[in-house]
């Protein structure tokens, strides 16, 4: 038996998958969802309680108290035992932050009911990826066979069963891509391709297209949807490039390439077509942070990205990331992690220390 | 020119670098802040710090402390243990690779060169030259000759080209630039490679009296403030014994207090970046999940949110430090820290140690242990003695070439 705020959220999104809610609609909902986490999440709730946040007290859902995305990483945050968690997804375990200091820290995201998750990526993904095409939908990821505790392969998942009843071709098994199978699919393939991937490795698919000195000319229409960054690793491409190849060695125009944004610890993703910035479905809305003052940035102006996802039902719904970005138009663009950008000295950061010893 | 006339001329300069209306320090006051980022008053502290340490008197100690007899620059001297005469020289052209952002490197370096009569090629970071060139400028003005022996150079492409001719190379910089530039090196090249280090504050409980902690998380504030927390003295760990009349987390308390006073009394900010703030903000979330997890923590920012203070007792695991964050840890008993310590050897400078002082040795034998090559008072991290070990070694007896003439 799920909480009725379960139920109101899972309208919400029904009801604005394609349309937009007014202010006052999110809010009210929002604030509402804000109380039933205080009083079912007995840490968020002390989170608030330290912040010196009460339900009582708020009137404005951006006052909404956002717990550090790393806490997915320390605590269990959910507002069920957690007992009857029906699904956990878990981080890569591939960023910097996650791996110094020896063994891998994830993340982990628990869910009681799916029903919400799961309304959450249909609209957006049909509105902003395949804009009413069909598609032979290629992955250049792991299935959630592969990968059961990864919440990108979950969402893929739903993709393939809904979008292309179940017949896409998953490219990564095991954990490792399989670039000359996909090549030689896509050069046999004559109807318009999605390809999904994550960002690093359609580099590795282009890198292989170079080294098989391969140009292809997929159909008309066909298009793109990258997600993931590079997760600090070291070859990182700007977005931009990576598009440009995309457009030299697969014929897939810029303006048909989609950034996907989400992570473990949110239920909702943001898109952005060609590089553009990143717009939010009715039920999320992004905020940038001053890490200075905890308070919002000036449109425009840099900071720490905050998310409040009403589809984190469970949970939290307002995530602080480490993410820097700015206001941009009606959305967002990420501008990736700052760190050590300005002039240190001689002073060695413990965690630059541990980064080259380790 | 003999040493004692290079120690003497140069001295004389740093004299004048220590009077307020000089222009050139004026100048250099100016750009330290304007391009260095440094508040007016850490201007004036560094300026004062260097150009005190770097005067006859100092220079003449420094000599005598590595060479015991500078005369040895100038011609045979006696080498009574070894039964010879020997004599040293400069190299004739040394290439130094100055850091940007830390001034004070960059002038102690060259005149280091100076003081050995060699000729120096001085390559200066195009981001952030620092106060060198209005150093040479005031050398140029006050002794020609020794000026005529220095050359400016900003391009890296001279620089490799110098590097293909110097008898000695002097680097500052990350571990990845210092190898960068040993390449370029031929093999028989002596390179001297100054890397990025850490250092700490230790202080045991019996420092923590009612009376003491005040004053030492005074002088430990000022330790972190006076090179902003940018140099290779700044402390950037602070472990704390608890046990003492004040706790270890009131210390890290009082030491925020300190740090939130000396913010208000600057006439001037020190120049923050969103990496800084991240820094602090990262602090911030990970002590509060601490203390959600019902572990001690304790979180101080000051005012204008230019310094974090952070407390916890967790010594191993995942934290940052560093970017005017600071971290005081919480411990129980010294064998507790050796662990980080050890992972921390290699890349531990120095350590500013309140103890009483029948253990002060016994610690001192210790931390040596971990490579840790200045243990020093609380409020003197930053000034340390020209004599100093730099990185654990002879400052300029490395760099010569010894003759011995024997019997």
């Amino acid at each position: 038996m799920h909480a009725p705020v379960t139920g109101e959220v899972l309208c919400f999104i029904r009801r604005h998958g394609s349309a937009p809610a007014s202010g006052s609609e999110f809010n009210s909902l929002a604030l509402r969802l804000f109380a039933f986490q205080f009083e079912k999440n007995v840490l968020y709730r002390r989170f608030c309680q330290m912040e010196g946040v009460l339900p009582s007290t708020l009137k404005d859902w951006k006052e909404i108290p956002a717990m550090p995305a790393a806490a997915f990483k320390e605590l269990v945050l959910t507002t069920f035992s957690s007992r009857k968690k029906k699904r956990v997804f878990r981080t890569s375990g591939t960023t910097f932050r996650e791996v110094q200091g020896g063994a891998a820290i994830r993340g982990a995201h628990y869910y009681e009911t799916l029903a919400v998750y799961d309304a959450s990526i249909l609209k957006p993904f049909q509105k902003q990826v395949l804009l009413g095409g069909v598609f032979a939908f290629y992955f250049l990821m792991p299935s959630a066979a592969d990968a059961p505790d990864s919440s990108l392969s979950y969402m893929m998942d739903v993709v393939n069963r809904v979008f292309a009843r179940g017949r896409g071709r998953f490219y990564v098994r095991k954990g490792k891509p399989d670039f000359a199978a996909m090549l030689q699919d896509l050069i046999k393939e004559r109807r318009k391709v999605l390809i999904l991937s994550t960002a690093f490795a359609l580099k590795g698919f282009l890198d292989h297209l170079e080294e098989k000195n391969a140009f292809l000319k997929l159909k008309l229409g066909s298009r793109l949807m990258e997600t993931g960054g590079f997760k600090g690793r070291t070859h990182e491409i700007p977005k931009k490039t990576l598009y440009r190849l995309c457009a030299k060695r697969l014929g897939i125009p810029v303006k048909n390439c989609v950034s996907e944004y989400g992570m473990t610890e949110l239920s909702s993703q943001y898109y952005s077509t060609g590089g553009g910035s990143f717009t939010a479905p009715a039920w999320m809305r992004p905020m940038v942070i001053d890490p200075r003052t905890g308070k919002e940035c000036a449109h425009g102006h840099t900071g720490l990205l905050k998310h409040v996802d009403l589809a984190n039902v469970g949970s939290v719904m307002a995530v602080q990331t480490e993410d820097v970005g700015r206001m941009r138009g009606k959305g967002f663009e990420v501008l990736g992690r700052a760190l050590g950008s300005e002039a240190r000295g001689c002073s060695l950061t413990y965690e630059r220390f541990l980064r080259s010893s380790g | 020119m003999s040493a004692r006339e290079r120690a003497s001329s140069l001295g004389a300069l740093s004299k004048k670098w220590m009077n307020r209306d000089f222009p050139y320090r004026r100048r250099a006051l100016e750009r330290l802040v304007t391009r260095s980022g440094f508040s007016k008053r850490m201007a004036g502290e560094i300026l004062d710090g260097l150009f005190s340490e770097l005067k006859e008197a100092g220079l003449w100690r420094l000599l005598r402390a590595e060479l015991k007899d500078p005369a040895v620059l100038d011609g045979f001297v006696k080498d009574r243990p070894a039964s010879r005469l020997v004599r040293a020289r400069g190299p004739r052209t040394i290439l130094h690779v100055f850091p940007a952002n830390i001034p004070n490197a960059a002038v102690m370096g060259l005149v280091t060169g100076l003081l050995l009569g060699s000729w120096n090629i001085a390559k200066v970071s195009r981001r952030d030259e620092g106060i060198l060139p209005l150093y040479l400028a005031s050398l140029k003005s006050h002794d020609k000759a020794l000026w005529k022996t220095c050359l400016l150079i900003r391009s890296r492409v001279e620089a490799v080209a110098w590097a293909k001719k110097a008898e000695l190379a002097v680097a500052y910089g990350e571990d990845r630039s210092l190898v960068e530039i040993r390449r370029h090196l031929p093999a028989k090249t002596p390179f001297v490679a100054y890397g990025s280090r850490v250092s700490l504050a230790l202080v045991l409980r019996e420092a923590l009296s009612k009376k003491n902690a005040v004053l030492l998380a005074k002088k430990t504030a000022l330790d972190v403030w006076r090179m902003d927390q940018r140099g290779c003295l700044s402390p950037v760990l602070v472990f704390a014994q608890k046990g003492g009349t004040v706790s270890a987390k009131d210390f890290a308390k009082l030491l925020a207090q300190e740090l939130e006073r000396l913010e208000k009394s600057e006439d001037s900010k020190p120049r923050r970046g969103l990496s800084q703030s991240l820094a602090a903000r990262r602090l911030h979330d990970a002590l509060q999940l601490q203390l959600l997890k019902g572990a001690a923590a304790a979180f101080w920012k000051s005012g204008d949110g230019l310094w974090a203070v952070g407390y916890d007792e967790k010594i191993d695991g995942e934290y940052a430090s560093g970017a005017q964050v600071i971290r005081v840890k919480g411990f129980g008993k010294l064998s507790e820290l050796e662990e980080t310590f050890q992972r921390m050897s290699g890349a531990l400078q120095a350590v500013s140690l309140e103890c009483t002082a029948s253990h002060r040795k016994k610690l001192a034998e210790w931390l040596s242990v971990f490579g840790v090559n200045r243990i020093c008072r609380a409020g003197k991290l930053q000034k340390p003695p020209v004599t100093w070990h730099h990185d654990g070694r002879l400052n300029l007896a490395n760099w010569l070439t010894w003759t011995d003439l024997e019997r």
